[in-house]
């Protein structure tokens, strides 16, 4: 690994988002340049992770006695869809993995000194999806083993955590685990946003002590154990609103760059059998428009949501149940006007469409992909919304998230 | 808004003309079907939109006017279509001629305003045939036009033309005439799927002369500085150019009808048993889901339309010129609303079973004024879309460019 821990820096010297923001505009050309061996290589690429160690971009959501930015809930979805536009792995690096430090920020003083006591530096990795994994209690703790899966950026994590249910109860908790207490698989061979790396994590019948095993829900609810020491609203608001909308940074960001390929490829593309100008066709200029018209949709929807969601986060404003529940069905919006968007121009880029190199069908591949979320699922995110609004059941939506 | 916040008692605020059109709402609602048989809105809602001030909005204040920004004509009637998207219109689109006007020379606004502050003001440039011909001191109009909504209830009228002599597709030598509605033959053509009650009527001009000081060139009309601004100084769209701004005023009614089909539908469809089996309809996966997306198109409306109205009363109060890119956005995300608003609609409908064909339900009136609307022009599919694909993949733009402003486009 080539990062190199950093020293604490006074908390004046803490990073604003634009600031980070002016970051990805330095290194978006590179990224981008790396995106298709990103994705040969599986996982992140070496530099690229020590750039945004580098760079500070992995502090965002650092304490700030650790010397990291505790921005704001704005940070993730803002440099994910600066950087998606590049590179969708590596915004999944920043504004997902990059968001697990909020997570850990929640945890007892005692397990944050042990992550971040050497250093801001850190990679965080989670796996949420037991696969065959098991956590049992044991005395004050609990004891983890076997596989979890889709832990992204696991090649380069020092700690990571499982969340699971716990054997005969149906409590969840979070596991947090030193690198030493666990191994990685690798099956992450995938069609889309192959550069995250999402390998699974396999446990070693690990002991994990009470300070870095806690239920799910106190580390969901308003004021978890950290907010004693972590005063930031990142660490302090109900947490189960916030973590689906990370995840709008990275697509609404593939979706842009897509266009900005799709663009450059376009205005110079002549037909391959007649050499004819592409461009001049008006169906492909009335499907371009459309698809600018659902990326700006979705743009807006976004940062109406972050605007929300912020303001309710400094507590100058409560969400609702009903807005919850709209938050929710806009993040299933979203991914699918995004992923609509880049479909219907890749649809029709021709076979030339087909090959690696073309950035256009890498975004859809990675759209598609990062669209099976569960956080934009369209199913799941759309139902409990109307079952609300139509004033029926809504017994549906009791998943961990709210 | 800017111009409302001017201290002046007469002039009523943004929220207190909100709270007035949805006071309207029951009466517009027991007043929709007979709106519709009646193909014009009834001489009692017309009395109601004068008194509350809605067919002011866009009028000089010299002239009794509030002279308000954009597009608080549209957010009025945003609400007012919720029950009635005729009524809305009127509000909207007709309204909105009262800044045409006000555009025009002081002659013609004495004309128009000088006796009685409340007016209404038809106008119509669709033409099957006919034209105007110079003559010594103005011109003589012989045609008819079609579309002229609320002209029953338009003391004038003003028709947009070509003149004998010029090339009929020279946009740039169009004129803009205005005569009284009296001078005028109303012909009843309005016999149509949707928008029933706004009344668009054609205008059959017979000869009629109208003197050079009630016409003006039609691109000097819509440009910067036309003679209003000088009547009118203060309020920028007698004074900017007026092209970005126009077809928007459509938006507003558009985008209030789907609200309100969709408030209908949920309403209805809350407490609705299935005919055929009986048990809560409600309760229908499918049925849940697509008003989950409804209601998810309908924000993403109504987002961009907020956005680019807030956005266009920015640079209207700024006086700053838009960009060719701006221009073409604009178009495209107003055809990109329309369609949001007519897919939801359309989903909603389809989805009532054979109780959404009676004319009785207001989901199925929605559906047919919404999709009347949507063949407006300005909301135009392929007008709005190919000009703004062309121009961002550099190639020309398509003749149907020059609907979106008032100067040939060119190339970035």
């Amino acid at each position: 690994m080539v990062m190199t821990p950093r020293p604490v820096c006074a908390s004046g010297e803490r990073r604003t988002l634009d600031d980070l923001l002016g970051v990805v505009a330095q290194h978006a050309g590179a990224w981008r340049d790396r995106a298709l061996a990103t994705e040969r290589a599986r996982q992140p690429l070496p530099e690229t992770t020590a750039e945004l160690f580098a760079t500070g971009l992995m502090r965002m959501f650092v304490p700030a006695r650790f010397g990291g930015a505790a921005l704001d809930w704005d940070a993730p979805v803002a440099l994910g869809r600066a950087i998606g536009r590049v590179c969708p792995s590596t915004a999944w690096m920043v504004g997902v993995v990059g968001a697990h430090a909020a997570w850990v920020g929640r945890y007892p003083g005692a397990a944050q000194e042990e992550v971040w006591g050497d250093g801001a530096d850190q990679l965080l990795c989670g796996a949420m999806v037991a696969k065959g994994g098991r956590i049992r209690r044991d005395g004050e703790g609990y004891r983890v083993s076997g596989a979890f899966g889709f832990a992204s950026g696991i090649d380069h994590a020092k700690w990571g955590f499982v969340m699971g249910s716990v054997e005969g109860s149906t409590e969840q908790v979070s596991c947090l685990m030193p690198r030493t207490d666990w191994d990685i698989a690798d099956t992450w061979f995938v069609s889309g946003m192959s550069g995250t790396g999402t390998k699974d994590i396999v446990v070693h019948d690990a002991y994990v002590p009470p300070h870095r095993a806690v239920r799910s829900a106190d580390l969901l609810k308003a004021d978890p154990p950290g907010a004693t020491i972590n005063r930031e609203p990142i660490y302090r608001a109900e947490y189960g609103p916030y973590v689906g909308s990370s995840l709008l940074g990275p697509i609404l960001g593939a979706a842009e760059g897509a266009m900005d390929a799709y663009l450059a490829i376009t205005r110079e593309r002549k037909g391959m059998m007649f050499g004819d100008r592409v461009a001049e066709s008006a169906n492909v200029q009335s499907r371009l428009a459309e698809s600018t018209g659902d990326v700006r949709a979705a743009a807006l929807m976004t940062e109406d949501q972050m605007r929300t969601l912020v303001a309710c986060s400094r507590g100058d404003a409560r969400l609702s149940e009903g807005e919850r529940l709209m938050f929710a069905r806009d993040r299933a919006y979203v991914a699918r006007r995004c992923s609509e968007a880049v479909e219907r121009l890749v649809k029709h880029m021709g076979a030339s469409g087909l090959y690696d190199d073309n950035p256009v069908q890498r975004f859809h591949r990675d759209l598609q992909a990062m669209a099976q979320q569960i956080g934009v699922n369209w199913d799941r995110n759309m139902l409990p919304f109307a079952r609300w609004l139509i004033g029926g059941a809504s017994q549906d939506h009791s998943n961990w998230r709210r | 808004m800017a111009f409302a916040e001017r201290i002046d008692s007469s002039v009523p605020t943004v929220a207190e003309l909100t709270k007035r059109a949805e006071a309207m709402l029951p009466r517009l609602r027991e007043r929709a079907t007979k709106t519709e048989q009646a193909r014009t809105l009834p001489a009692d809602t017309m009395r109601d939109l004068f008194d509350a001030g809605f067919l002011r909005i866009l009028q000089p204040r010299r002239y009794g006017g509030y002279e308000m920004g954009w597009a608080v004509h549209a957010d009025v009637a945003r609400v007012l279509s919720r029950a009635c998207a005729s009524t809305a219109w009127i509000v909207s689109v007709v309204g909105a001629h009262a800044a045409i006007v006000g555009r025009l020379s002081k002659e013609v606004q004495d004309d128009v305003w000088g006796k009685n502050q409340n007016q209404l003001i038809a106008t119509a440039s669709a033409r099957t045939k006919g034209g105007a011909r110079k003559v010594d001191g103005g011109y003589r109009v012989s045609g008819v036009w079609h579309f002229a909504s609320g002209i029953d209830h338009s003391e004038w009228s003003m028709v947009t033309t070509p003149v004998e002599g010029n090339d009929p597709k020279d946009h740039s030598k169009f004129v803009r005439l205005m005569a009284p509605t009296r001078d005028i033959e109303i012909v009843d053509s309005w016999h149509v799927s949707g928008m029933r009650g706004t009344g668009s009527k054609d205008m059959k001009w017979d000869d009629v002369f109208v003197p050079d000081a009630r016409s003006i060139n039609a691109h000097q009309s819509f440009g910067k500085s036309p003679p209003g601004a000088a009547v009118n100084p203060g309020g920028y769209l007698y004074e900017v150019e007026f092209m970005p701004f126009f077809g928007s005023s459509l938006l507003g009614p558009i985008l209030g009808t789907a609200e309100g089909a969709y408030a209908d539908y949920r309403d209805i469809t809350r407490v609705r048993t299935g005919a055929l089996f009986g048990g809560s309809v409600a309760e229908q996966t499918p049925v849940q889901q697509r008003l989950a997306e409804v209601s998810a198109e309908i924000k993403a409306a109504r987002l961009l339309y907020e956005t680019n109205n807030a956005m266009m009363h920015r640079k209207g109060e700024a006086r700053q010129r838009f960009s060719q890119e701006e221009i073409l956005e604009i178009n495209r995300d107003r055809a990109y609303v329309a369609r949001l608003c007519v897919n939801a609609v359309t989903r909603l409908v389809r989805q009532m079973g054979a109780m959404g064909l009676f004319n009785q339900n207001p989901v199925q009136r929605h559906y047919r004024d919404i999709t009347a609307m949507a063949t407006q022009v300005a909301v135009n599919w392929d007008r709005c879309m190919n000009p703004y694909g062309a121009f961002e993949l550099g190639v020309p733009l398509g003749a149907d460019s020059r609907l979106t402003q008032t100067e040939p486009l060119r190339k970035p």
